[in-house]
């Protein structure tokens, strides 16, 4: 069928214009990752010496490819005459290919370095919900956050993309104007118990004094949906130059 | 073979006059191929479906034929037919144009006739 | 059947309507040029055409399909824009691999040809060629790609004399060797004026006409003489354009003068001339039209 066809031609050219950007950032980060944790192999001995593999910096690079991996992609899709509705599924199949890549590497790259130094390995999400890594949700999890932060960027590129010069200046200054809102919980003007170092743990579901994995995927997998038909709803009258 | 001139004739006519020419001075000789029209078309730099009706033109006119799978072929005796069609033309194409500027210049027939006698004979000698 | 067809397309920029009711068709497997002067609505349109913007009104058929629910007509169009969508870093080949993958029918030994042909060196990338070198890749891959119809917006735009007379040869090339259906925008009419086939023109957002180029020659005089024989010659027709030379007067006309007519005018002292498409061109933009007690 020439819709697959070209979904899957799509993605392929999308993979190959990431290629670089996520060889180069793994090669750094693994190697930085690696020199931390084999640096700290004196202390061992110490007693409680752990590591957490490169599970923050994927959050943060992810995000960013999902703010930068759009528009040079788009502009050669479209200049192909690529329908809009095609490149949508193959830019989300891409992201979500990389996600479960990143996810893959991040379990296993901290496993393995702790198989090679010793030092044990606790994956953030270990410490966030007290439970150990052999608890198979984990994986699902990580993915999960990783496309919360794929989709998030992807979705601000394209509210710029669409944006007109006032619209860009409103959305340049939604963080300071969210930080400002969440000052307020501060104040107790929106809620007498609620303050905004609960925002964090909120999204994680601390649910009765106890943080659920598994609802937080869930929760963290519905914004992701959010966020793609979101990025669907303005892609759809995007115009191409 | 030329160039076309936009202040003319539309620009199939003027190819195929020049067809014809060709024919009469015997580059394209009876039954033997001529230049195809994709050739034409990008020599000349015009559009192919111009360079096609000139030459159906000129099939029309039974100067040229086709063969199957090979292209545009010379009739034989085409080029007869032509120097007789051009003898024809001779008087409206040439002739009555050569009146009219000599009366124009106020010449009478008798000054024209002496010039084409005289000139006439000079060429004739070469 | 591969039949282009707007219809009422319309399309507002802020306060200009750039593209005003446009109801047109282009037929399959000719050469199709569309002129405009600048800002006339040429980019506009075509843009419209191959579903990069969205029209405010109207609706845009290939061979029957809407372009705006078939996801795929389109990929039988080729689209050359004159602004440019590929990336600095991108390489020549690389773009030309991704043509290939995109428009199967992609012929990579004549891009290679064509690229000798242009001496344009296939390793640089985007961002170190000149805008005239753009102009060449993109009109490369645009034939070599064989897509079943080439949409070209000023396809010589920033080319020097000999390679826009390379292109324009190497446009009737491909042309010949296939069933295309090709559709030329530009403002350089002299020069396209022989390879056209059907003409339309755009202006202000309209068309002003569309008919094949021949029957377009047929109907535009320039019309030369004592300036008072040519005014009354001229009486009840259509003229564009007049140009005083002391007491003569040189006039464009557009309408059919009759044989019968043209023996009249020649008795009478004047002179008849066919007119280029080029002027014909200028004399209906120009909106310089007077109108005739």
């Amino acid at each position: 069928m020439n819709r697959i066809e070209d979904i899957l031609k799509t993605s392929r050219m999308v993979l190959n214009a990431w290629k670089n950007t996520i060889g180069i950032y793994l090669g750094i980060a693994i190697f930085l990752n690696a020199y931390i944790v084999f640096s700290i192999r004196p202390f061992i001995s110490m007693g409680n010496t752990t590591h957490s593999g490169i599970t923050l910096p994927n959050i943060i690079f992810i995000f960013i490819v999902g703010i930068t991996g759009f528009y040079e992609e788009f502009s050669v899709a479209g200049s192909m005459n690529i329908n809009r509705r095609v490149y949508f599924i193959a830019h989300t199949s891409s992201l979500f290919i990389v996600v479960i890549f990143l996810s893959i590497v991040d379990m296993f790259s901290g496993h393995l370095f702790e198989l090679f130094s010793g030092v044990s390995f606790y994956h953030m999400a270990e410490l966030i919900f007290q439970i150990r890594s052999d608890n198979l949700i984990i994986l699902p999890f990580i993915a999960a956050i990783y496309l919360f932060a794929a989709t998030s960027g992807w979705l601000i590129r394209m509210l710029y993309y669409r944006a007109n010069k006032l619209q860009k200046m409103l959305l340049s200054l939604s963080p300071v104007i969210l930080l400002f809102l969440l000052q307020q919980l501060d104040f107790g003007f929106i809620s007498e118990r609620l303050r905004h170092t609960d925002i964090i743990p909120g999204f994680f579901v601390y649910l009765l004094n106890d943080l659920n994995i598994l609802l937080s995927s869930i929760l963290f997998s519905s914004i992701v949906l959010v966020n793609l038909f979101l990025c669907y709803l303005l892609i759809r009258r995007a115009p191409v130059a | 073979m030329f160039l076309p001139q936009d202040n003319e004739k539309p620009i199939y006519l003027q190819l195929a006059s020049a067809i014809k020419d060709d024919i009469l001075s015997g580059i394209f000789k009876e039954d033997e191929q001529i230049i195809s029209t994709t050739e034409l078309s990008i020599a000349l730099r015009i559009n192919p479906a111009t360079a096609n009706k000139a030459i159906n033109l000129l099939v029309d006119q039974g100067l040229l034929y086709k063969k199957r799978g090979l292209g545009m072929f010379v009739t034989p005796g085409a080029s007869d037919k032509i120097f007789s069609l051009r003898k024809e033309l001779f008087k409206d194409d040439f002739v009555l144009p050569l009146l009219k500027e000599a009366r124009k210049i106020s010449l009478s027939t008798e000054q024209i006739i002496e010039i084409i006698m005289k000139e006439g004979c000079i060429d004739e000698s070469d | 059947m591969n039949l282009i067809e707007l219809n009422d397309i319309s399309k507002q920029f802020r306060n200009t309507k750039a593209i005003d009711n446009v109801s047109i068709t282009f037929a399959p497997n000719k050469i199709h040029g569309l002129l405009g002067r600048n800002g006339a609505g040429k980019t506009t349109l075509l843009n419209i055409i191959n579903n990069r913007i969205f029209p405010d009104q109207g609706t845009v058929k290939i061979g029957g399909s809407s372009v705006k629910n078939d996801e795929q007509i389109l990929r039988n169009v080729f689209y050359m824009t004159e602004k440019n969508l590929y990336p600095e870093s991108y390489s020549l080949k690389e773009l030309l691999n991704l043509c290939k993958d995109f428009y199967p029918t992609t012929d990579l030994s004549c891009a290679n040809n064509l690229a000798e042909k242009f001496k344009l060196n296939m390793k640089q990338k985007i961002g170190g060629l000149s805008s005239g070198y753009l102009s060449i890749f993109k009109a490369i891959m645009a034939l070599s790609s064989n897509a079943l119809i080439l949409i070209l917006d000023e396809p010589v735009s920033g080319l020097d004399a000999n390679h826009r007379e390379l292109l324009y040869r190497e446009i009737l090339a491909s042309y010949a060797a296939k069933a295309q259906t090709i559709i030329i925008s530009t403002h350089l009419i002299e020069e396209i004026a022989t390879l056209l086939e059907e003409v339309a023109i755009i202006n202000n957002g309209k068309i002003l006409l569309q008919e094949p180029v021949e029957s377009l020659l047929q109907k535009a005089w320039i019309v030369a003489g004592e300036k008072s024989k040519v005014r009354r010659f001229t009486e009840s027709m259509r003229t564009l354009r007049t140009t005083p030379i002391g007491q003569r007067e040189e006039t464009l006309l557009f309408g059919q003068i009759d044989n019968e007519q043209l023996q009249t005018g020649k008795d009478i002292g004047l002179e008849f001339a066919r007119a280029s498409l080029q002027k014909i061109f200028i004399g209906l933009t120009d909106n310089m039209e007077a109108n005739h007690e």
